[in-house]
């Protein structure tokens, strides 16, 4: 039987619901195994150093969580910043990258592009630290109502102002106003969390805040693990809990590898990337109609898988440290509605678009109209939300394309938002109508057709790449429907 | 006024539940939403309910799904300051 089949599998791998394990990762030598693990298992995708630091960071965070909190603080805090600076002065995270690409922009030497992008990461420790202090003496500014759209705010000005300086010959100012930028973007993420919890609670320090902004665990733009509220919901209380977090954690690092096969495996289809099927398209010698859509299907795939994998390690290292997370991306082939696989595909990209976006919206917009309001706050986290997020990942295109280039390039990205953002506040409409998806393995099929079509055919306008535009991607999908 | 509220609260996440199949009884800190017996949906009709029936403006406070998620918290929101 299929069930009793999967219900072995599931038991034999629940290693966190047997006792010997629960005691074994308690000992040194288990936490020595599970470090060994743990290391193997990141190794290929964040380079032994990083792996090694993060999981020793993870564990010795782990090891303080329940005895030692000041201790565990401090551990975040080195490893935190510790991860960002040397990142960023060894080149492994963006900010000195974009930096560089606006250097030779400007035809200057890129040699200072790391040191320079690295001090002004550092500045960010003592510009948070007056933030956080001015929150805590005006708990009633603006910034400390409203601290996204404060900060979002701040960026767009800060934007506005390098661009000024640039194209009026000022390269110097221009430069430092654009590193600002390019620092500042990632935090935007991240500070209303701590922001709005300064605000709301007086008994997190200043400190506590600031260990984990970009956390070593996922030193991203997207905040996995969201803000200190969040992170405290999950913290491991008492020993077996924390032993229990310490083996899911593991589990989660091991099957990112197994979803990483798969996604190798995938590489060996002898299909072209959706880039190069619509670059074929674009130069006259289209791919079949099989292939096309084979390409399609794969690049959704592996796109997807990429998303899970990633969010499994990062995920996977924070539950070392002792915080068990829910999981960033979880069966989304299970989604039986467009809303459901909004929630399971990415949850904590998600989670910053609800916070930031659906919440402040629904709470403010259309109160009388209860449809509408509906509809619109998810538009405005699917669509508003989603488009920012990506755009301003991406916001030293604004220096070296131009905002009217940056702009034209993204609209594709515009497009997708827009469609998905349509689609899934349909989706949570019909929710609240009370329409339900079909129930039983027909309706779970029907289901999975109707959502997975969305997403593949919607994957034309989102693959990240911004070298072909709008016109051409919806010619080479009507191409795929046989229409030219 | 509190015995009154709690009876119509209780009613109200009772049919919530019901119509998602959970017969299972609640107790008043019971955690509805962050145990995963409530979705993200249910919370946002709960929000119109409270708005509407108790005037709760959620505009002015800090939201979090903590300030929903028991008979008790809600209790604690709607009570008058």
């Amino acid at each position: 039987m299929p069930a009793t089949e999967s219900d072995w599998l599931r038991q034999t791998l629940a290693i966190e619901t047997r006792k010997s394990c629960v005691s074994f990762i308690q000992t040194p030598f288990g936490q020595l195994a599970a470090g060994a693990l743990a290391l193997l298992a990141t190794n290929d995708y964040l380079g032994f150093w990083e792996a090694a630091i993060g999981v020793a960071a993870s564990l010795a965070a782990g090891a303080t969580i329940l005895r030692a909190p000041k201790l565990h603080v401090l551990i975040l805090f080195t490893a935190t910043w510790g991860s960002v600076l040397a990142g960023t002065a060894l080149g492994s995270l963006d900010t000195a990258d974009h930096l560089a690409e606006l250097l030779q922009y400007m035809n200057r030497t890129t040699n200072e592009a790391s040191l320079l992008s690295t001090v002004g990461v550092a500045l960010v420790l003592p510009l948070t630290l007056l933030l956080f202090s001015k929150v805590r003496s005006a708990p009633h500014s603006f910034i400390a109502r409203r601290p996204f759209l404060s900060l979002l705010l701040f960026e767009i000005v800060l934007c506005f102002v390098s661009f000024i300086l640039q194209t009026n010959g000022m390269e110097v100012a221009a430069i430092v106003g654009w590193l600002t930028v390019f620092v500042f973007t990632p935090y935007l993420w991240f500070l209303p969390y701590a922001v709005i919890d300064l605000r709301a609670r007086g008994d997190s320090m200043p400190l506590d805040h600031l260990a984990i902004q970009r956390p070593f665990w996922s030193p991203t733009y997207v905040p996995f693990g969201k803000g200190l509220a969040f992170l405290r919901k999950y913290r491991a209380a008492d020993a077996e809990a924390l032993a229990v977090t310490q083996l899911k954690g593991l589990k989660l690092l091991l099957w990112a590898n197994v979803l990483n096969a798969l996604r190798e495996l995938l590489e060996l289809i002898p299909v072209p990337v959706i880039g190069e099927a619509i670059d074929a398209f674009l130069s006259g010698h289209p791919v079949s109609i099989v292939i096309g859509w084979s390409a399609l299907v794969v690049s959704t795939a592996r796109f997807c898988l990429q998303v899970a994998i990633w969010a499994h390690l990062f995920i996977g290292i924070a539950r070392l440290a002792g915080y068990r997370l829910p999981r960033g991306s979880w069966r989304p082939l299970e989604s039986r509605t467009l809303m459901d696989y909004f929630n399971r595909f990415h949850y904590y990209f998600k989670e910053i678009l609800v916070d930031f976006f659906f919440t402040p919206t629904f709470f403010r917009i259309f109160k009388r109209h209860p449809k509408l309001r509906m509809f619109f706050a998810t538009f405005i986290a699917a669509g508003v939300g989603n488009a920012l997020w990506h755009f301003l990942r991406d916001v030293h295109l604004v220096a070296t394309l131009g905002p009217v280039q940056a702009i034209r390039t993204f609209e594709s990205y515009l497009f997708y938002c827009t469609i998905l953002a349509t689609g899934i506040g349909l989706s949570q409409l019909r929710l609240s109508l009370g329409i339900k998806p079909p129930e039983g393995t027909a309706g779970r099929i029907r289901s999975f057709l109707i959502v997975w079509s969305f997403v593949v055919v919607l994957h034309v306008f989102s693959d990240g790449s911004r070298a072909h535009g709008l016109g051409d991607r919806i010619n080479f999908l009507a191409s795929l429907f046989g229409v030219s | 006024m509190i015995t009154r509220a709690r009876l119509e609260l209780r009613a109200f996440i009772s049919e919530t539940l019901e119509k998602r199949g959970d017969l299972k009884p609640f107790a008043d800190d019971e955690s509805l939403f962050l145990s995963g017996r409530l979705d993200s949906l249910t919370m946002m009709n709960f929000v119109m309910f409270l708005e509407k029936t108790y005037g709760v403006d959620f505009d002015t406070i800090y939201f979090e799904v903590a300030v929903v998620d028991t008979v008790e918290a809600i209790l604690a929101l709607i009570q008058p300051r």
